[in-house]
């Protein structure tokens, strides 16, 4: 009888409101080649040769659109990617089977009412070396490594892009085409930024500025849907 | 059963005592509600060097509870390895009211402030990372986290909730100014004649009850050149902001000399003065300074009779906010 009873109420759970597990990852690319960490790579623009050792950034309020409207919002707000760390590139949406979409979107860092919203743990602790300690504010994107024609010390360059107050608000929001897949796979290509980014003009940012806005739109085109 | 009704009296939220008087604190309670655990966890934090790279430097190093949590005697505060800085270290109370911090705003929330001065290689020298990897091995602290958060689990946000927890109890209140306004005393003639004269003239940036507005503004220093600091300008980018500081509190003027950002007044006269003939011109001035203030010099002594009745002595001896000698004198206390 409890038998009985319990996987009755088994079946009425699983019922109720199926929900997938829509994994979407991200992958770190130069062109159509997998970016390794360290290897040296040799950048048609600017004639530049790179290799990287740092790659991170936030993702946030991750969407699902549908005819561009929103029919699933992730509840997990924040995510700290580490594009060298594959553990932490794929993320897992829970989506209700009656939903379909076409489209995802997502920010690329933080929105400025969690910036001014104190100290947060998780993907956000300041531990996380994400955080600016000097002038309140997350680090959106850190992109660090070596190039040919960086005149930095040691020839490193130090991309950390941030700002979330008017007129330096670097937050960028990407939407992607997607279509119903039940698998979204996220090309992240530092090609596309090392294309109009020359580190031996530019070989560090630290700071909310105009140019951060302007590498933080460049960092937004790094993304693109794998087919 | 019993230890269900000690568990129910240990991390109680308290409610944050805000005077009367005041207007509604600022600061977002909901997301950091107060306990006794988390309160006495930050102030262990507040004046212990571990913050520091060598262990040498706290917060109370600048931050002296007798003083009002100011620096006195220095013009620009000092920190480890003998490094100065390049400002004064602002007095703490009533942060509760606050919505910036620093001279020139550039933590945007009293959680975050800290980062500042521990990350500083001429204050602390250090990396909260590293913080962190000490406290999970020190013999006191993982019994002070549990205690205050249920578990010995050590993160950058707990250490930074806890210490702004402490410094949100340093509520400053109880001064003779505070006594007349409640009817409880009187101001001698000096200090009732000093009263009207700083509500004519000081008021307006320095507005009671906290003594400040918290905004920003140019008061008429002309820049240091040995410093070349310009204050917000140096966190927005922009030029209206040029030589803006953080209008700090009048309360405790007594004990938090010297003055100004980069303490270069050492005596209420002197600031006085400034404001009389020494207001420096410039394109950010503040509009309320365009005319210098007037005070002959009875008038001047009776304005500092003024400013002294804005001195509490429950705050400046408050045995809650002073170093934690019980604590610190066990090295495994809970």
């Amino acid at each position: 009888m409890l038998l009985i009873a319990f996987s009755g109420l088994l079946f009425f759970s699983e019922s109720k409101g199926q929900t997938r597990s829509v994994p979407m990852s991200f992958h770190p690319m130069i062109g159509e080649q997998t970016l390794i960490k360290d290897s040296s790579y040799i950048l048609k623009s600017f004639s530049d040769t790179v290799r990287i050792d740092v790659f991170r950034f936030y993702i946030s309020n991750i969407q699902l659109l549908n005819n561009g409207k929103v029919v699933n919002e992730m509840q997990e707000r924040y995510f700290l990617l580490d594009l060298f760390d594959t553990a932490t590139c794929k993320l897992y949406l829970l989506v209700d089977n009656s939903i379909t979409y076409d489209h995802v979107r997502f920010n690329l860092g933080i929105d400025s009412t969690t910036n001014v919203s104190g100290v947060i743990g998780g993907p956000l602790d300041p531990t996380r070396g994400m955080y600016w300690t000097w002038q309140s504010g997350y680090i959106n994107t850190k992109l660090e490594g070596y190039g040919a024609r960086c005149t930095e010390r040691n020839q490193r360059f130090q991309y950390h892009l941030g700002g979330y107050a008017a007129p330096f608000n670097s937050l960028q929001t990407i939407e992607l085409e997607v279509g119903n897949v039940l698998d979204i796979s996220i090309a992240v290509d530092v090609n596309r930024f090392f294309s109009e980014v020359d580190t031996g003009q530019l070989g560090h940012l630290m700071s909310p500025c105009a140019k951060a806005v302007s590498l933080s739109q460049i960092a937004a085109t790094m993304f693109s849907v794998r087919k | 059963m019993l230890s269900l009704f000690v568990m129910a009296f240990r991390g109680v939220n308290l409610i944050f005592p805000a005077p009367d008087s005041f207007p509604t604190p600022v600061y977002n309670f909901e997301k950091n509600p107060l306990t006794a655990e988390k309160i006495e966890l930050g102030r262990a934090l507040f004046y212990d060097p571990i913050l520091s790279k060598d262990s040498s430097v706290s917060c109370s190093s600048c931050h002296s509870s007798y003083n009002a949590f100011a620096h006195i005697d220095h013009d620009l505060s000092h920190g480890i390895h003998d490094s100065i800085g390049k400002r004064n270290a602002p007095a703490l109370m009533n942060l509760a009211w606050q919505s910036s911090f620093m001279w020139d705003g550039s933590a945007n929330h009293l959680d975050v402030q800290p980062l500042a001065p521990i990350s500083s290689p001429q204050e602390m020298d250090e990396k909260i990372e590293h913080v962190v990897y000490k406290l999970q091995r020190s013999l006191r602290y993982p019994n002070l986290f549990a205690g205050a958060f249920g578990d010995s689990i050590i993160t950058g946000e707990r250490i930074l909730l806890a210490i702004a927890q402490f410094q949100l109890t340093l509520i400053s209140s109880n001064s003779k100014y505070d006594s007349v306004k409640a009817g409880k005393a009187s101001f001698t003639l000096q200090e009732s004649n000093g009263y009207a004269l700083f509500q004519k003239n000081c008021n307006g940036c320095h507005t009671e009850p906290l003594f400040s507005d918290y905004t920003f503004r140019n008061n008429g220093l002309a820049v240091d050149a040995t410093l070349k600091d310009y204050g917000r300008y140096n966190v927005t980018h922009q030029k209206k902001d040029s030589l803006l500081f953080k209008t700090p509190t009048l309360r405790n003027i007594e004990y938090t000399f010297p003055y100004m950002h980069d303490g270069r007044f050492h005596r209420l006269n002197e600031v006085l003065n400034h404001y009389i003939s020494g207001i420096s011109q410039s394109p950010t001035l503040d509009k309320q300074l365009q005319h210098p203030v007037v005070l002959n010099s009875n008038e001047k002594v009776d304005m500092i009779a003024f400013l002294l009745t804005l001195s509490d002595r429950t705050f400046i001896f408050n045995t809650k906010f002073s170093y934690p000698r019980q604590l610190f004198s066990n090295p495994t206390a809970q």
